[in-house]
């Protein structure tokens, strides 16, 4: 089912770190950047980094996979 | 003017749904339902993301912030953001399985792999118990909505007129009107956030003054700890995994084309996210400057009251009246869907549409009065609808992965895993404020699995995964293979 780690890792691995483990080490801060609390600033981030993390694994390591006729019988 | 800007928009989306129907020539039930299974990755993605942004990213997003704080912002970011990584990788399983049992609904998936009509029935109630608060919480979006513009109007009319644009949506075009109105809605939506995210960044003299003054308003809106935050980290983990794997949300995988179009849809939808900066800036500033708001839902059409220009505020209501009808308007061809097909028996399949549209016009009734007579605060409601949805992610894990899970097992676990979340929500226990959908699910899966380790029963069809995914029908010269049961 699955055919590469790689994919695994950077698709699932570290956007759950980022979304999940990450925040409540940062919860409580008193840091802001640009103005923004650094919690909020935080997801605010990885909006785009977790679509790049999608796009690696996508573009990078799934989309032959599903485009090419091989592995459809095997 | 607000109230003329907004129903212009409104006429708009129905012409633009009455446009959705132009060129399909028979309109049958699977077109009807799930679009033949013919959408591409951009149409998918608008109408996935037009389901997961309902009147809720609007209203009970700011709204949520405003009354209970950073917190509520946190989990809601969190949740939707998880959802994607999830998403990317079990939705096209969800479509696989569809695509494999020629399924138009989500309890449909079930009674087939597991082969037990009886399951089938169990899903299609759980399927409707959740399903009837996700579609309250657009209502209770939209009494606010049609009730801020200005015109005299009561609740019931409120409703009512919400009720009768989604069913014009359903009823002349299906799921093609809902993906279609999609892109008037996110046009309107995402212009709504902004404008009114940017006036009020403006009126606070810039980003760093807005969350100063919000802090000094309110300083435990800006952090949090303790029981706030695991409540918020449980709820992340609970909805951002079951996401997908929920009534309201699986049966938007079904009309993709091919498994490619799932996946490489699902890449871009974090980007869409970035809307919600705006949001926030807005939900804070509120906190700040309208500290006396007795309904935090109706907190963000507020601001645009105060900061905007009335035509602008029609645009700012359109764009949440159109995210709630739009989602009222899928969720409930769901549900007739689910009444036509799977819990009355024997409808023949050229008169299902028809009674597909009649029970559509049942539930909006219905929910309608509901809504009239239980209001409550919107992220109640959804928290609810969670509660009940989310407990079907066991069924499709055994359905992707397992080998020796049976009807019986899996279904025991979702009812007791239903039940008991809504036992543990009746009661409120002191939990350190863990989510009780999460613990409702840690026993669910335990007695799905424990049960058929113990008690092995009829096994069903090979799981989904162990299956090869369907290649995309992009490759030219190259029929859709079809999906076998080995």
């Amino acid at each position: 089912m699955l055919r590469s780690r790689w994919s695994l890792v950077i698709g699932l691995g570290i956007p759950v770190i980022a979304i999940v483990v990450v925040p409540p080490f940062i919860a409580n801060t008193q840091v802001t950047v640009f103005g923004i609390p650094f919690l909020f600033f935080w997801m605010f981030a990885w909006f785009p980094l977790t679509s790049v993390c999608l796009g690696i694994s996508w573009f990078g390591f799934d989309r032959r996979h599903y485009l090419t006729p091989d592995g459809a019988q095997s | 003017m607000t109230a003329l800007v907004f129903a212009l928009i409104m006429a708009l989306s129905i012409g633009v749904a009455i446009l959705a129907r132009v060129g399909v020539r028979r309109m049958d039930i699977k077109q009807f339902l799930v679009a033949g299974r013919s959408f591409p990755p951009f149409l998918l993605f608008f109408l996935a993301v037009g389901e997961v942004y309902s009147i809720g990213t609007m209203l009970g997003f700011p709204g949520g912030i405003y009354g209970g704080g950073a917190s509520y912002g946190l989990w809601f970011l969190g949740y939707i953001l998880l959802a994607y990584p999830i998403g990317y990788f079990l939705a096209p399983l969800v479509w696989r399985a569809a695509k494999r049992y020629d399924a138009l609904t989500v309890p449909e998936v079930f009674g087939r792999h597991f082969g037990s009509r009886k399951f089938e029935l169990v899903i299609a109630i759980g399927s409707i118990i959740a399903l009837v608060p996700w579609g309250q919480f657009q209502f209770i979006g939209l009494e606010v909505v049609l009730q801020g513009l200005g015109v005299p109007i009561s609740p019931i009319g409120a409703v009512l007129i919400a009720a009768s644009i989604a069913f014009l949506y359903i009823a002349i075009a299906g799921v093609r009107g809902s993906a279609f109105v999609a892109f008037v809605k996110d046009a309107f939506m995402l212009l709504g956030i902004v404008v009114v995210g940017v006036a009020a960044v403006m009126s606070a003299h810039g980003i760093s003054p807005l969350f100063a003054h919000a802090t000094a308003a309110a300083p435990t809106h800006v952090h949090m700890g303790g029981v706030a935050l695991t409540f918020a980290m449980t709820t992340i983990v609970y909805q951002g995994f079951g996401f997908y794997l929920q009534p309201s949300v699986s049966p938007y995988v079904f009309p993709a084309k091919s498994e490619a179009a799932v996946k490489s849809s699902t890449v871009f939808m974090p980007m869409y996210m970035l809307m919600y900066p705006f949001a926030v800036f807005a939900a804070f500033f509120a906190v700040s400057a309208l500290p006396n708001t007795k309904n935090p839902n109706g907190v963000f059409l507020n601001i645009a009251h105060d900061l905007l220009p009335p035509w602008l505020v029609g645009v700012v209501a359109a764009g949440a009246g159109l995210a709630g009808i739009m989602v009222l308007a899928s969720t409930s061809l769901n549900i007739g869907a689910i009444v036509t097909r799977n819990l009355v028996p024997n409808v023949p399949a050229h008169s299902q549409r028809r009674w597909t549209v009649l029970a559509v016009a049942i539930f909006l009734v219905a929910a309608a009065a509901m809504t009239t007579f239980t209001p409550a605060l919107m992220l109640t409601v959804l928290n609810l609808s969670g509660y009940v949805g989310i407990q079907f992610a066991t069924g499709w894990i055994a359905i992707f992965f397992a080998r020796k899970v049976h009807a019986f097992a899996a279904g025991t676990g979702i009812v007791t895993g239903v039940l008991l979340a809504l036992a543990l929500y009746a009661t409120s226990p002191q939990l350190g404020g863990i989510n009780i959908g999460l613990i409702a699910l840690g026993v669910n899966l335990a007695l799905t699995f424990g049960l058929s380790h113990l008690a092995p029963g009829r096994t069903p069809q090979a799981p989904i995964a162990t299956s090869e995914p369907a290649p995309s029908v992009s490759v030219p010269n190259r029929p859709d293979l079809p999906v076998t049961n080995a």
